[in-house]
């Protein structure tokens, strides 16, 4: 059999759902407060839980990758149904976990794992992980599925605002921030993915027109194009609503992917996040 | 008595005369505003820039009337403050230009300055409005064409009759001026200097022209009541540079070569003979010295020493941020909060001006140099600064753009869009773009009675200005404020914001931005503490 198995890791910030429905095998990160057990991102936390104790505990807690060992259990699971395995994850250059897998690679001989890097996080690398997917269980081979991951990858744009900046700068994770620092005026630091890596967009001021100007970068981007889309939210179901409604008013899609912020991708920006991630479908589809 | 020349001694005197009336008459130019709001000062800043003319044509020990004109005129360059003081300094580069090289100056000559003068000013302005001292400046250059008369007395008087005929035709140019009952400020301000020149013209004996003149006393600036960033006269400067070197070339041309450097610095020294001379000056731009001499000859044993490097700590952090910044911003504006906001969104240096206290030429030059990039854009905040802004951008040795913000809203909006991504020439246009998004109101207190459309303002009446433009008028704050955010307002779901100024309490604020917010339910409300002069609120709505 030439069966291929999908497996990403926690910071897809893929709903559970999602994650059954496609049988993805998700190897999770690490979350630990400070003076307390390390928990499974996903696992033993969820987003509520992450931001209740984020807000509760004042502090930053920290994160940490899977083991290559633990990368290599989920391998030799998968591989003891047989086939092939691709597993896609977080940008490098914003963790090592993909370090891991590639390191887990070497350790299980004899399977063949394609390790890829997103260079993308939450829902970007999300939408990769479910394109993957939906063709793995349509029964495409192997290079026909990494064609797919591929051709997508350049296409998704990853456009968020965050209350502060503080997160990113102290978990060392956003580049040229420093003349975005400033909190006076109501300010939304609006980020974007680029090259795998946190940069800034702009400075907007205030949430709601934070948020049509989300709207507005994807009509740019897009305009009436279809476009697959996600919505990301630490723990600000209210705002990820009103963002989806003003989306749907505006533009060409389908019924989006709306989903919480797992506690890694939260440890790094913090409350107060809305994030819309997106790819342009070619015309032809 | 007729007079058939003027050489340099004469120029300085009738400098002299024109500064001393123009001094006693600046509260009458200042009070031609056209909107009764406490404007930029036009008396107030003509009379500063030529101050520093004078100053510097004083400077001048000879009587070579080119040399004295050039004098003035980098004086101008330098102190030029405000719209008119920018266009009277052009007049007078003119001038210079058109007398360079002419030791006795003749009907002709001056006739041929002043159609110069006009000229230069016109180009100064980018679209230039008829009904101001433009206007007034041409009408008079062409009134001395047509005299052809040697007798540089009847010229003169010509001349400021036909200034005078321009000035009273302003009003019928400019609807605006006419609706304020008004003659154009600047306009009356060249009126009066050619008034003083021709003063002084028929006081000088004969005796009084060759003995050596009183020294002026010079009334000096009102202190600035917010602590000024960058000090504006030129005594206050700080000259950081030594700079020391040869010139050689054949007849240096050492008196000429001194009135040149000397605006440039001080302790200045020029010494030696036709084909060597040593030049010692300390400048804050030793580049602009280097530049200078190597028009008179080739340049030998250069040293250029920072004066200021005992503070090494200091300087070794200006050198590492130099390296690692594309450009430095420069933002104008009055008030602690103010200023605060401006450096928090990154402007590298704020300079103290505004609506009644428009920064100079060389004070926005210093800043310049100041900010540690080679590269610089600057805000000027206030449709009054622009000019001087940009004058002062041609002066400097850096690479400037003006991004032509006329209200500190407008200049807040445009640092918003500062992305360190962003390479000088996208910032610029990111910046300019930005003028656009947002609208400016701003309320102050009517200095005069006046009508204005369909609003009776009283002296002491709280207006309201919508982008400038007076729009609303009353006798209580927030019945003032809520009409003008009528204008200022459309649509739903604009930002507004309010910035209160120094007279007002934070509990008054407080209570008039609850107010608005319950009043215009569909707009979100921010009030920020500005501490500015003049305004008691800024109002931007984007």
């Amino acid at each position: 059999m030439n069966k291929v198995y999908i497996a990403t890791d926690s910071t897809a910030d893929l709903p559970l759902e999602l994650i059954n429905e496609y049988g993805i095998t998700v190897v999770p990160l690490k979350v630990i407060f400070s003076g307390c057990e390390p928990l499974l991102d996903g696992v033993e936390i969820d987003t509520v839980e992450f931001y209740r104790r984020l807000v509760e505990n004042r502090e930053m807690p920290a994160t940490s990758q899977p083991t290559p060992a633990e990368f290599a259990a989920a391998y030799g699971k998968l591989s003891a149904k047989g086939g092939k395995i691709i597993s896609i994850h977080l940008s490098s250059k914003l963790s090592g976990t993909c370090q891991s897998a590639r390191m887990a690679k070497e350790m299980v001989s004899g399977v063949d794992i394609e390790v890829i890097d997103s260079k993308l996080a939450s829902m970007g690398l999300g939408l990769v992980v479910l394109e993957a997917a939906a063709a793995a269980r349509a029964g495409k081979s192997k290079e026909e599925i990494l064609d797919v991951i591929n051709k997508l990858i350049p296409k998704i744009q990853v456009f968020f605002i965050v209350d502060s900046l503080d997160y990113l700068v102290r978990g060392g994770r956003i580049g040229k921030a420093q003349a975005f620092l400033g909190t006076i005026l109501n300010i939304k630091p609006l980020l974007y993915l680029k090259e795998g890596i946190v940069n800034p967009h702009e400075k907007v001021r205030g949430k709601t027109r934070a948020i049509d100007r989300l709207v507005e970068i994807v009509e740019e981007t897009a305009g009436n194009k279809k476009i697959k889309c996600s919505l990301v939210h630490g723990n600000d179901p209210a705002g990820v609503e009103q963002l989806r409604q003003k989306l749907a008013a505006k533009l060409n899609c389908d019924e989006p992917v709306v989903t919480g912020l797992g506690a890694v991708i939260g440890t790094h920006v913090g409350p107060g996040v809305l994030g819309i991630v997106f790819a342009v479908c070619d015309s032809k589809q | 008595m007729a007079i058939y020349s003027f050489n340099g001694v004469d120029l300085k005197m009738m400098l002299r005369g024109a500064v001393k009336l123009l001094g006693q008459s600046k509260e009458e130019i200042d009070a031609l505003n056209v909107f009764p709001v406490p404007d930029g000062d036009t008396g107030t800043n003509m009379y500063q820039t030529l101050v520093s003319a004078v100053k510097e044509a004083e400077s001048v020990d000879s009587n070579h009337i080119g040399l004295v004109a050039g004098a003035a005129a980098r004086g101008g360059l330098i102190g030029a403050r405000g719209n008119s003081g920018v266009i009277l300094s052009q007049i007078m580069q003119g001038f210079a230009n058109s007398l360079s090289g002419v030791e006795r100056a003749t009907a002709p000559d001056i006739v041929s300055a002043l159609e110069e003068g006009a000229k230069v000013a016109y180009r100064t302005v980018m679209s230039p409005v008829e009904g101001t001292i433009l206007t007034v400046v041409r009408k008079s250059a062409e009134g001395a064409a047509a005299r052809q008369s040697g007798d540089l007395l009847r010229l003169m008087v010509t001349v400021l009759k036909k200034a005078l005929d321009a000035l009273q035709e302003t009003p019928n140019l400019l609807p605006v001026l006419k609706r304020s009952g008004v003659v154009d400020a600047g306009g009356r301000g060249f009126v009066v200097i050619l008034e003083g020149f021709l003063r002084a013209l028929k006081s000088a004996s004969p005796a009084a022209k060759t003995s050596c003149a009183a020294p002026l006393v010079f009334e000096e600036e009102p202190p600035s009541k917010n602590q000024p960033v960058f000090q504006e006269n030129a005594g206050a400067i700080n000259f950081t540079y030594c700079t020391e070197l040869l010139v050689k070339g054949a007849n240096l041309p050492l008196e000429e070569m001194r009135a040149a450097l000397s605006p440039f610095g001080d302790s200045l020294m020029v010494v030696g003979g036709e084909s060597v001379a040593k030049v010692h000056i300390h400048s804050n731009n030793p580049g602009l010295i280097l530049e200078c001499c190597l028009k008179h000859g080739t340049l030998h044993d250069l040293k250029i020493n920072n004066m200021a490097e005992q503070n090494q700590e200091l300087l070794a952090e200006t050198e590492r941020s130099a390296s690692g910044k594309p450009f430095g911003i420069i933002s104008v504006g009055a008030g602690e909060g103010i200023t605060e906001i401006m450096k928090n969104l990154g402007a590298d240096a704020v300079v103290s001006g505004g609506q009644t206290l428009n920064p100079s030429t060389g004070g926005i030059l210093a800043a310049i140099d100041e900010v540690p990039a080679r590269r610089v854009i600057i805000l000027p905040n206030n449709k009054n600064i622009i000019l001087t802004a940009e004058q002062a951008g041609r002066l400097s040795q850096k690479e400037v753009t003006v991004i032509p913000s006329k209200s500190i809203p407008q200049g807040l909006a445009a640092l918003l869009t500062l992305n360190p991504e962003d390479n000088f020439a996208a910032a610029a246009r990111k910046m300019t773009k930005a003028l656009g998004s947002v609208r400016s109101g701003e309320i102050t207190t009517a200095v005069r009675d006046t009508e204005y459309k369909n609003l009776h303002i009283k002296k002491g009446d709280i207006i309201g200005l919508a982008d400038g433009d007076l729009s609303s008028a009353g006798t209580e704050l927030t019945a003032v404020l809520e009409d003008l955010l009528q204008e200022l307002i459309e649509g739903e779901g604009r930002l507004v914001t309010i910035y209160f100024g120094d007279k007002i309490t934070v509990a008054d604020a407080e209570e008039i931005t609850e107010k608005m917010r319950q009043k215009y339910a569909g707009q979100d409300f921010e009030m920020q503490n500005g501490g500015q002069p003049v305004y008691d609120l800024l109002i931007s709505v984007e």
